[in-house]
């Protein structure tokens, strides 16, 4: 049994301007949160709330967060604690937030989804990887409905030392201020039809296979090379790039009626392709 | 002790992020946990690393947290008590 | 049996409980070393919480000589990280008991999917405390870090190429491990995947279940009355999957199945389980569910709960179970952690490799310093004195984690 995977919709959140984009009816609910549950947070509200208003999540929904590093910062937060207040005396709540899958758990919470929450990290493309996992729970029919995040956070420790490592011995100015961001999709079973969706963006198809190493490079098939460059957006740590640049394209193919887009990018660990049909037939419902 | 409650407030709201409310705010006899305040289990075991940094005062087991964290009243009766 | 399930051809293990298969099985009948005050080796602590510690070299004399004769260098195994090490020990002993030959690997698609906590966090203390006072430390902490990712290293090491996922759900990481790891080679993504989940003890993670209050200054007694928290342990489980049929065209016989995945959230709180443990409940009926050939409650034979030894886990997790099974007879269930104590990322994997050997012994012992469980449980385990038969060769091993999620395999093992 096979089911069509559906993007209903794709959100990208600029960790610039955080603060002013959190809805303001979950900041109880986020005290606590560090600025990387903030934004798989940010994202996932932005999904659920393109649903149609008549339909709510199902019971078998899932969240799928990719990231590399987690969130580090919260990480050195936790240690500043041991270190500056001793053994016994770091605190709690920061360990237990630094933990990889503590954003997907207050996803979970905040917008009562009780089906599987996956957290997962690879050294190449977590979000990608994830959207797999994704992709296949929905057409397998483990799954109705899948939240997709990618979510990414610089920090300062890894920021230096990756400008050490290239500089060699060369004094160095300051490093950027540190990037963050998250991607993320809804994906809907193509059998939930009806008024229960929203005209979005196409279906999906995934593989992912390793080749020789080449260099890095993204390539479209049929986008021009007017797509925005990743590497233009000043907020967007460069582990999150390549989500938002597949994140852009979608949208982009389907705005310009492209029955298809094929979007692949390959680095020196590998290379994924993602085929996405897009969906042009879908007439705006109001 | 009324100097003692002000830090308490204080504590409570800058270094365990309440929101929407000042020190002036908390009551001495609201409850910390549950309906009043809305702290949780968490927070609980937060408040026993930061009452020991600031006060000195250790909190052994949860059996003694959940005495002493009733309300501002309580957690202040047991700091003065139990100071070096 | 369908030609179509997921077999296990072989098993891997390494933590306090021993240096392998034999040691592990020995350990299920009462017989291990159990925890100790933190080695010095490990490191330096004012705290008097006892831990469950693997052997100081994890790697074996066989393993060793088989990484030889690979050709991978010393220097590059001096590099990694204690997790790395852990997970290569126990994947090694897995494939060499799955007879898998490493020249034949290179010439499949290998899936590495293993969860880990400690293992993919940023753990060098030195680096961070001279980096935040100013200094510019020589840099290879952190290219290790960078480099460190435990599925990766694992696929360098074997040099096999196939789908590579590190999972890091907390505590019920290993369990999801092996859980996907069955889905990719039932959706065809790969040929044969090492699954299952490894973390080294960690001075951080130490302190922050200390700090939680969660950690029980004397050896932990998951389930009884007396409990008062968990120890942590550390180690190394994995399991080669393979589909039945590959697993046959190429001569090889199943030590065992996974038949079933399934995980739920809570959705109720950071770090404390739902009192009910309605995730928990959620992701074994799930699992129950996925097993292909149908299962009744009743085929179950035996739990290896999550049993951390937590006042909140062992409540919510006997609710649980008591729930899932109200309709019938409640199978016997025990935790391993009075064995290993709580090994976070590893837990799902060792208690996977622990449900299949109880279940090829046919019996199994109580839980370890069990002796008078909670008369509040609405159901009890087999206690530490008492041994009962298997009725039956299908168990579940299932795991509970902080950020809510709990997750449940079903497996069994062959006659």
């Amino acid at each position: 049994m096979s089911d069509g995977v559906f993007i209903q919709s794709i959100e990208i959140v600029d960790g610039a301007n955080l603060d002013s984009v959190v809805p303001q009816h979950l900041l109880r609910d986020l005290r606590r949160a560090d600025d990387f549950i903030k934004l798989a947070v940010v994202a996932a509200d932005a999904l659920i709330s393109s649903l149609p208003t008549e339909s709510s999540l199902p019971e078998d929904t899932g969240i799928f967060l990719g990231t590399t590093t987690g969130s580090l910062d919260t990480n050195f937060r936790f240690l500043d604690t041991l270190l500056d207040d001793g053994e016994g005396q770091s605190s709690p709540t920061l360990f237990s937030h630094s933990v990889h899958n503590s954003a997907a758990g207050y996803v979970a919470r905040l917008f009562n989804i009780r089906g599987p929450a996956l957290t997962v990290t690879t050294s190449s493309w977590p979000f990608l990887s994830a959207l797999a996992e994704a992709q296949v729970a929905i057409a397998t029919g483990q799954l109705q409905v899948a939240l997709v995040l990618g979510v990414e956070e610089d920090t300062p420790l890894i920021d230096e030392a990756r400008s050490r490592a290239m500089a060699g011995d060369e004094q160095l100015a300051e490093p950027p201020a540190c990037r963050k961001g998250a991607v993320g999709w809804l994906l809907v079973a193509d059998s939930v039809t009806g008024k229960n969706r929203n005209p979005g963006l196409g279906t999906i198809v995934l593989k992912e296979r390793l080749v020789d190493p080449v260099d890095y490079l993204i390539r479209t098939e049929t986008i021009s090379s007017s797509t925005e460059d990743g590497s233009a957006i000043g907020w967007c740590p460069d582990a999150l790039k390549v989500p938002v640049s597949l994140s852009k394209a979608v949208p982009s193919a389907s705005g310009m009626n492209m029955p298809c887009l094929e979007w692949s990018v390959v680095a020196s660990f590998g290379e994924a392709r993602v085929v996405v049909e897009l969906d042009n037939d879908g007439e705006v419902t109001p | 002790m009324d100097e003692l409650k002000q830090q308490l407030k204080e504590m409570l709201v800058n270094e365990m992020k309440i929101q929407g409310m000042t020190p002036a705010d908390i009551k001495d006899d609201e409850p910390l946990f549950g309906d009043g305040l809305g702290l949780d289990s968490l927070d609980a075991v937060e408040l026993v690393v930061l009452v020991n940094k600031h006060f000195s005062v250790q909190i052994a087991d949860m059996e003694q947290g959940k005495e002493a964290f009733v309300n501002i009243n309580s957690l202040a009766q047991f700091i003065e008590k139990n100071k070096a | 049996m369908s030609g179509d399930a997921v077999a296990i051809s072989g098993a891997g293990c390494i933590s306090a409980a021993g240096i392998d298969l034999a040691a592990h099985g020995q350990a299920l009948a009462g017989k291990s070393p159990g925890c100790v005050s933190v080695p010095a080796w490990l490191f330096k602590t004012s705290l008097s919480f006892p831990v469950f510690a693997a052997p100081e070299d994890p790697l074996s004399p066989e393993s060793r000589q088989l990484l030889a004769a690979q050709n991978v260098p010393d220097s590059l195994l001096a590099e990694l990280s204690r997790t790395s090490l852990l997970i290569i020990e126990a994947a090694l002993q897995a494939l060499t008991q799955a007879n898998v030959d490493f020249a034949s690997l290179k010439s499949q698609r290998v899936g590495i999917c293993l969860g880990t906590t400690v293992g993919c966090a940023f753990n060098d203390e030195d680096y961070y405390r001279s980096w935040r006072q100013g200094e510019r430390p020589d840099l290879p902490p952190v290219l290790r870090y960078m480099g460190g990712n435990i599925s990766s290293v694992l696929q360098k090491v074997l040099s096999v190429e196939g789908p590579v996922l590190v999972v890091t759900n907390a505590c019920a990481s290993g369990t999801d491990a092996i859980g996907i790891a069955k889905g990719w080679l039932e959706t065809d993504r790969c040929d044969l995947a090492i699954a299952g989940g490894g973390d080294a003890l960690s001075r951080i993670a130490y302190n922050g279940f200390a700090s939680l209050m969660l950690a029980d200054t004397k050896p932990c007694r998951p389930f009884d009355v007396s409990r008062q928290g968990l120890n942590l342990g550390e180690g190394a489980g994995v399991m080669i999957l393979e589909k039945e049929s590959t697993l046959k065209q190429r001569g090889g016989q199943p030590l065992g199945w996974v038949h079933g995945y399934g995980t739920a959230s809570d959705a109720w709180h950071p770090t404390a389980p739902h009192p009910q443990g309605r995730g928990l409940q959620q992701a074994i009926l799930h699992a129950l569910k996925s097993v292909k050939q149908g299962i009744a409650k009743t085929d179950i034979a035996l739990i290896n709960a999550h049993g951390t030894g937590t006042p909140s886990n062992d409540a919510a997790e006997t609710a649980a179970i008591a729930a899932v099974f109200a309709d019938g007879p409640i199978p016997p269930f025990v935790s391993t952690k009075g064995i290993t104590g709580h090994t976070l990322g590893a837990a799902g994997g060792l208690e996977a490799v622990f449900t299949l050997l109880a279940l090829q012994q046919g019996i199994t012992h109580g839980a370890c310093r069990c002796n008078t469980p909670d008369p509040d449980f609405p159901c009890s385990p087999v206690l530490q004195n008492e041994q009962v038969a298997l009725a039956g060769r299908m168990g579940i091993s299932q795991s509970l984690a902080f950020g809510g999620g709990n997750s449940c395999l079903v497996l069994e093992a062959a006659s």
